[in-house]
């Protein structure tokens, strides 16, 4: 321990900003897994949450297909009051308007109070009404423009009891007065306190879904097994409606979200990965900058195991401190990641609180449980390196690396193995739907890439001499051959910043292949002049719906030729949830292009023709690939009128979601699920309507009292760009991480090789070279790091690329993409990185200027 | 002429918190042509001695002239300069750079100084040293004498006018000690090159035509041999 204390500790600490550099980079690889891990716990953890919290005693809820149940079904229920208490729910999203134009979404929950309060706790907050009966809760909501909040929402925005709150549920906007506040207690701790409470019958009313509820809530007797409860009551249920514990709902989400967050935290252990290799160069400086005094040691007998302790314990100090700064970090940046991903979970997968949870247990043993073990590993090497240094050796000071790299032939045999294990896994399916099979061939490019760098550096360092001495004289020549002379120190960082720029480049690629994909998509799909939707209806929150005295207004306008009426809700479909649409086919057919993948042209309007009205459906590719199923298969959903089996009769392109989506005329929708009211209207307009002053005009015609998004061709596609772009700003933001990190290894890496030649450099400096002229030749050697780093990185960018669009995004997300170059953007962050590189280059260029003639050279 | 001019040099040094002298007070005077050699026991001030003659480092006190110009008077660059352009340095360990060839590293002086021909000039020294089968090889892969003559080569291709060698045969064994010796001698004769040089052996020494003796950072005695040809250690 005291050797350790005298020999690392101090040396930690005299070597301030190499030691802070090692740790910032730890840091930056441990926080950036544990915020993705906060965040992606966020939107799961944030929705089972809710659930949970609004559930309260609920043991297992009773749910219909899709669309709640109908009313008069409760009557055929009744027997469930043999098992506990029973409460009818209506849930739903609706928007509470402001002051100052500030707009909050409020989980509304309708309940039938009397029969509630056995399943939910309700405490009220002012002192007046406290130990209310459930008579005077009842009498508190009976006026159907009553709500109760919570006492956290009203405190913050002025609200108190009696006040006038404007709330917009589908495209209504009504007047409502609150009638009492919730203490932070129960149901009201749901969505951070933005939970409302309304009476059943006046939120069914609200919702616009009279006659019907969303699901049955029952409280099981404590002595009822709630297993053998599920069972039972799931046999005694009428077709059309399912038992099911609150908490599988929690589970749906996850599953939905799966491969979003799986790929995000591959993604994530990037930055740590490209970490562990500062640990490497870190225990490495140390152990050559040290070898005299190791030589001595050595000498004074200490064993060689002591050594490799010694500089693990090195390791093992720098990775603790990073490990626990990363924890701290990460939370932080989680902040950021949530705020970058919510757009993409919100707008396409679950409408969630967006704010990650604290840090747990679990994120103290994933930082250290990772961190620690990776950087013992990653420092195992340059610790028995240490270990073997021969006493006499070391004091002589003349036993450093071989300065003439010789290439073998493992170096180009294991790349090629490895190209050849990447394709073997490229052609496997999915495993339990997800790609890992697509992340072992990324893997193996990966690999195969790092054991080619010795190879690549051999060459450019052969074939470059020349051509960089008549650019860049003597200092180039000199660069050059000090990188030829230290080709397998160098290749460590090189294969790190070459792994994080060739994913920069595969997700580059990745995402402008998609986003010109989807910009042809939009192009070719979106024919309709209009589309409309209530105010309050996000992508995902189905349950807003408009007025068919809103949509009445709308149909009068004289420019208007056609309306499609769509609807879509979620459905149960085997363990997730998928999306089932219904729209006007004949419209479709008329006006409309849906891009079919199968069958095409002509055949697929006639298919779309033979589905009006029949049980024939269309599902989105992501669907068919997900679930295996293809043109002229069967597919069974359940309907209120039990399980229907349908037809697939074509298969499009989709690329608004990755839950599978399954579209059938209305015809066919209100056939197994009665008349529904649309969620949504895609309008085209007569030759000549002006979009603009038609949107206004309808606007106009729906005043106050109904509340719309109305967006015109032109905007609904910048709408789905903006979507596109959000998605992928949190995949950018963790590969600047993980380049930053990168880079930071480079100017560690230098800052070793010129300590280990600064013999060398003080003998350049002797014989005439000036401070600017070594400090050009560090640069130089940066910048050439930078330049190999970034071509092989180029390279293998591209084959990743391959992966990703063919075999990762198909098996996760179940989408085609046509693979498309970014040249442009390709050669702008190829320039930035030669440029970040040589950047990185200057404080070891400043550090070997200032070497002075004398040292190092004539000591002897 | 005057090549070297040292009057009253001293050379102190921070050492905690004492301060070590390890030059107190030397003049010393090399005309062109001249060849010195410095003894005396360890720590008795003849690196620094070096550093200071070599323009590597300053004196604490005193004036030091290279060819007439002061180099208290020179900036930093301006000394990296004068030692580019006017010094030639022999180490023991010869301090050839590892990754360039023997002919890379023979012309490095000339090409620091941005001068053209460099490599046409390292292949006519590499030829008088007797290393023109050896131009493209690394210097791991020669001999300690061949590695010591190629660092002479480099020493000298931009004609310096002073050449500082410290204990340059003090790697080698004695014939290539002696090769070494012989080639500073025909340098120092031929191009009227100005050699200082320490040492620890006396038969080293001999090669030069006046040895100063060292003690105490101060010249304990001068010894004038003005026999020349100098001495060979052993027969080549």
């Amino acid at each position: 321990m005291r050797l350790f204390q005298q020999f690392i500790l101090r040396h930690l600490l005299n070597e301030r900003l190499r030691s802070a550099a090692t740790i910032l980079g730890i840091a930056l690889g441990i926080a950036v897994v544990i915020a993705i891990q906060l965040t992606n716990d966020s939107s799961v953890r944030g929705f089972a949450a809710a659930v949970e919290t609004i559930s309260g005693k609920t043991s297992i809820e009773i749910t219909g297909a899709g669309l709640g149940i109908e009313e008069e079904k409760l009557r055929d229920l009744g027997w469930l009051r043999e098992y506990g208490f029973v409460s009818p729910i209506i849930e739903g999203d609706a928007r509470a308007n402001l002051a100052n134009n500030k707009r909050e979404t409020l989980r509304v929950l309708g309940v039938d109070i009397l029969r509630d309060r056995s399943i939910r706790d309700y405490q009220l907050q002012s002192e007046a009404q406290q130990n209310v009966t459930p008579t005077d809760f009842l009498t508190l909501m009976i006026d159907p423009r009553s709500i109760v909040l919570t006492e956290k929402f009203a405190n913050k925005y002025g609200l108190a009891v009696a006040s006038q709150l404007t709330i917009t549920f589908g495209d209504k906007a009504e007047t409502f007065t609150v009638r009492g506040l919730l203490k932070n207690e129960g149901a009201a701790r749901a969505v951070d306190g933005n939970f409302a409470l309304m009476d059943i019958a006046a939120a069914q009313w609200a919702f616009n879904r009279l006659g019907r509820i969303d699901r049955v809530d029952v409280r099981l007797r404590e002595d009822i097994n709630v297993d053998e409860a599920e069972k039972t009551i799931q046999q005694k249920l009428p077709e059309g409606l399912h038992a099911q514990r609150p908490a599988r709902r929690g589970r749906h989400v996850e599953k939905m979200l799966a491969a979003f967050h799986f790929n995000l935290t591959a993604l994530s252990y990037i930055a740590l990965i490209v970490g562990l290799f500062l640990i490497y160069n870190t225990v490495s400086i140390s152990v050559i900058t040290r070898r005299e005094e190791i030589g001595t040691l050595r000498a004074l007998g200490v064993t060689s195991k002591n050594v490799l302790a010694l500089f693990l314990a090195e390791a093992a100090a720098l990775a603790i401190i990073g490990c626990a700064l990363g924890l701290a970090l990460g939370r932080l940046l989680s902040f950021g990641a949530v705020k970058l991903t919510a757009t993409t979970v919100n707008s396409l997968y679950i409408a969630v609180a967006a704010a990650p949870p604290a840090l747990s247990l679990k994120h103290f043993i994933l930082a250290f449980g990772i961190g620690l073990p990776l950087s013992l590993l990653a420092a195992a090497l340059p610790a028995l390196e240490a270990s073997r240094v021969a006493p006499t050796a070391a004091m002589r000071g003349n036993d450093r690396l071989e300065s003439r790299f010789r290439l073998r032939k493992l170096y180009w045999i294991t790349p090629l193995i490895l190209l050849a294990a990447a394709w073997f896994f490229a052609q496997q399916e999915a495993f339990s739907e997800l790609p890992l099979f697509g992340y072992a061939a990324a893997f193996c490019i990966i690999a195969g890439a790092a054991f080619f760098v010795p190879a690549v550096l051999f060459f450019v360092t052969r074939l470059g001499k020349r051509w960089l001495a008549r650019i860049f004289k003597i200092e180039g020549q000199l660069a050059i051959a000090n990188l030829a002379g230290a080709i397998p120190r160098i290749a460590i960082s090189v294969a790190a910043l070459a792994i994080s720029l060739s994913m920069m480049v595969a997700i580059a690629v990745m995402i402008g292949s998609f986003r010109a994909t989807v910009e042809y998509w939009i192009g070719q799909t979106l024919q309709a002049d209009l589309y409309l939707r209530p105010a309050t209806r996000s992508n995902v929150a189905t349950d807003a719906t408009l007025s068919p005295e809103a949509e009445a207004i709308i149909s009068k306008h004289p420019s208007i030729l056609a309306i499609d009426r769509f609807r879509n809700f979620d459905v149960p479909y085997e363990d997730a949830l998928i999306t089932l649409g219904a729209g006007d086919f004949s419209v479709l057919l008329e006006h409309g292009n849906l891009q079919f993948k199968t069958p095409r042209d002509a055949e697929a309007k006639a298919a779309m023709r033979s589905a009006i009205g029949t049980t024939g459906v269309v599902v989105s590719e992501s669907f068919a690939i997900k679930r295996n199923k293809a043109v002229g298969d069967e597919i069974k959903l359940n309907t209120p009128k039990g399980e229907a089996t349908f037809r697939i009769v074509g298969e499009y392109f989709d690329y608004s979601s990755d839950r599978g989506i399954v579209v059938m005329d209305r015809g066919t929708l209100a056939k197994y699920w009665g008349e529904q009211l649309p969620t949504s209207l895609t309008i085209y307009l007569r030759d000549g309507a002006n979009h603009e002053q038609t949107r206004d005009e309808i606007l106009a015609a729906l005043g106050d009292q109904y509340q719309v998004l109305i967006y015109t061709n032109a905007a609904i596609r910048n709408e789905v760009l903006r979507i596109f772009d959000s998605t992928f700003a949190i995949t950018y933001a963790l590969e600047i991480i993980a380049i930053f990190v990168a880079i930071l290894g480079v100017a560690s890496t230098l800052l070793t090789l010129i300590l280990e030649r600064r013999k060398e450099i003080a003998m350049l400096r002797l014989i005439g070279a000036d401070k600017k002229q070594v400090r050009k030749m560090v640069v130089i050697e940066a910048a050439l790091m930078g330049g190999v780093s970034q071509s092989i990185g180029l390279v293998v960018g591209v084959l990743l690329s391959l992966v990703l669009i063919y075999v990762i995004n198909v098996q996760s997300f179940g989408w085609t993409i046509q693979f498309r170059l970014p040249v442009l953007f390709l050669v702008q962050s190829s320039v930035l990185i030669l440029l970040a590189t040589a950047l990185s280059g200057i404080y070891p260029a400043s550090r070997a200027a200032r070497m002075h003639a004398t040292e190092q050279v004539v000591e002897e | 002429m005057s090549i070297l001019a040292a009057e009253n040099v001293r050379k102190s040094y921070a050492g905690g918190e004492s301060i070590v002298e390890a030059v107190r007070g030397i003049s010393l005077h090399l005309q062109a042509g001249d060849f010195v050699a410095i003894m005396g026991p360890s720590g008795g001030g003849k690196s620094t001695l070096l550093h200071l003659c070599g323009a590597m480092d300053r004196p604490t006190a005193g004036t030091l002239r290279i060819e007439n110009v002061s180099l208290s008077e020179l900036s930093d660059d301006e000394l990296t300069k004068l030692r580019r352009e006017r010094i030639g340095f022999v180490f023991q360990f010869f301090n050839l750079l590892p990754t360039l060839t023997v002919l890379e590293n023979i012309a490095l002086p000339s090409q620091l100084a941005r001068k053209s021909s460099a490599e046409a000039k390292a292949k006519d020294l590499a030829a008088r040293v007797g290393l023109s089968h050896r131009l493209q090889h690394y210097p791991q892969q020669l001999s300690g004498g061949e590695m010591q003559r190629a660092a002479i080569a480099r020493a000298v291709i931009h004609a310096p006018a002073l050449l500082i060698a410290d204990e340059p045969t003090g790697n080698l064994d004695s014939e290539n000690g002696a090769r070494v010796l012989q080639l500073l001698s025909e340098l120092n004769r031929e191009m009227q090159l100005t050699i200082l040089l320490a040492t620890h052996s006396l038969d080293t020494a001999a090669a030069a035509q006046k040895i100063i003796y060292l003690r105490d950072g101060l010249i304990e005695r001068e010894d004038v041999k003005p026999s020349t040809p100098p001495r060979v250690i052993a027969a080549s």
